[in-house]
């Protein structure tokens, strides 16, 4: 049984996938918060309906051998991160990165993350309950 | 490799980076009264590290490195002191350009990046220690 095929499990993967990824760019504002010229990133808010159609993704070359190298087409993200174009401030070097708003974004995603996760738990103590192995 | 895991070597290469910048402020203060040894000889000059963002292929994320370490070329002081071994044919010595308030600021602004850096990974190894909590 593919728990991925159940709705369920499904929404709540998508948000998991959704918060880890966000919280890789958050990671990557946050470092370069002191780089001249430096413009944040943000993912797009998570839409269910957008999810679940499948997008085009470029073609990329397949590695037959691990002395391959990777190719130049990075691997394609699931969800697209795309540059803050209204901040509140730059700084004269022209970074945009607001550590305090970066902090409050990380929180918050690791509030959505955790969701997503007690979310999962609780479906899995309904299929533990359904099969009869006791549920908590 | 798990966008959690990468947020946390994205944060870990800005950790690294404000470590070298507060190597530099630190350099900076101790020689805040270098002069030179020999008549009319340059003091020490203060150093000012920049930061460019370099994309990780192995990751595929924007990490932070330190571009450059260079000398601040700007006007320095000078004090009448004509016993010093420094002291120019008029009795003038050389003073470093270190002001100890900016270095001050500089090492505030540093400890604040790297707060920040470290709350990232906390955050995202609090994450991962969640979903671990799945297989209970």
């Amino acid at each position: 049984m593919d728990l991925g095929n159940l709705k369920l499990f499904k929404m709540a993967l998508t948000q998991m996938d959704w918060a880890a990824q966000r919280q890789k760019v958050l990671s990557q504002n946050i470092a370069n918060a002191d780089t001249p010229g430096y413009q944040p990133h943000d993912l797009k808010k998570l839409d269910f309906k957008n999810v679940l159609q499948s997008e085009t993704a470029p073609v990329k070359v397949t590695r037959s051998n691990p002395k391959h190298l990777k190719g130049t087409i990075p691997e394609q993200e699931a969800f697209r991160a795309d540059g803050v174009r209204k901040t509140f401030e730059a700084s004269p070097d022209g970074n945009k990165v607001i550590i305090e708003e970066q902090m409050q974004k990380v929180g918050s995603t690791r509030g959505d993350y955790n969701t997503a996760v007690t979310l999962m738990q609780a479906h899995m103590r309904m299929l533990k309950m359904a099969t009869g192995s006791g549920g908590g | 490799m798990d966008d959690l895991s990468i947020s946390s070597k994205v944060a870990a290469a800005g950790m690294k980076a404000q470590a070298t910048r507060l190597r530099v402020i630190a350099e900076n203060l101790a020689n805040a009264d270098s002069t030179s040894e020999v008549p009319g000889g340059d003091p020490y000059r203060r150093k000012v590290v920049t930061f460019r963002n370099a994309l990780d292929r192995e990751l595929e994320a924007d990490t932070v490195k330190v571009k450059r370490i260079y000398s601040d070329r700007s006007e320095l002081d000078s004090k009448y002191d004509p016993m010093h071994p420094a002291a120019d044919e008029n009795g003038y010595v050389l003073q470093p350009n270190v002001n100890p308030l900016i270095e001050m600021m500089d090492m505030r602004e540093a400890q604040r990046s790297y707060e920040a850096n470290m709350n990232v990974i906390s955050t995202s190894r609090q994450m991962i220690a969640k979903t671990l909590e799945l297989l209970k």
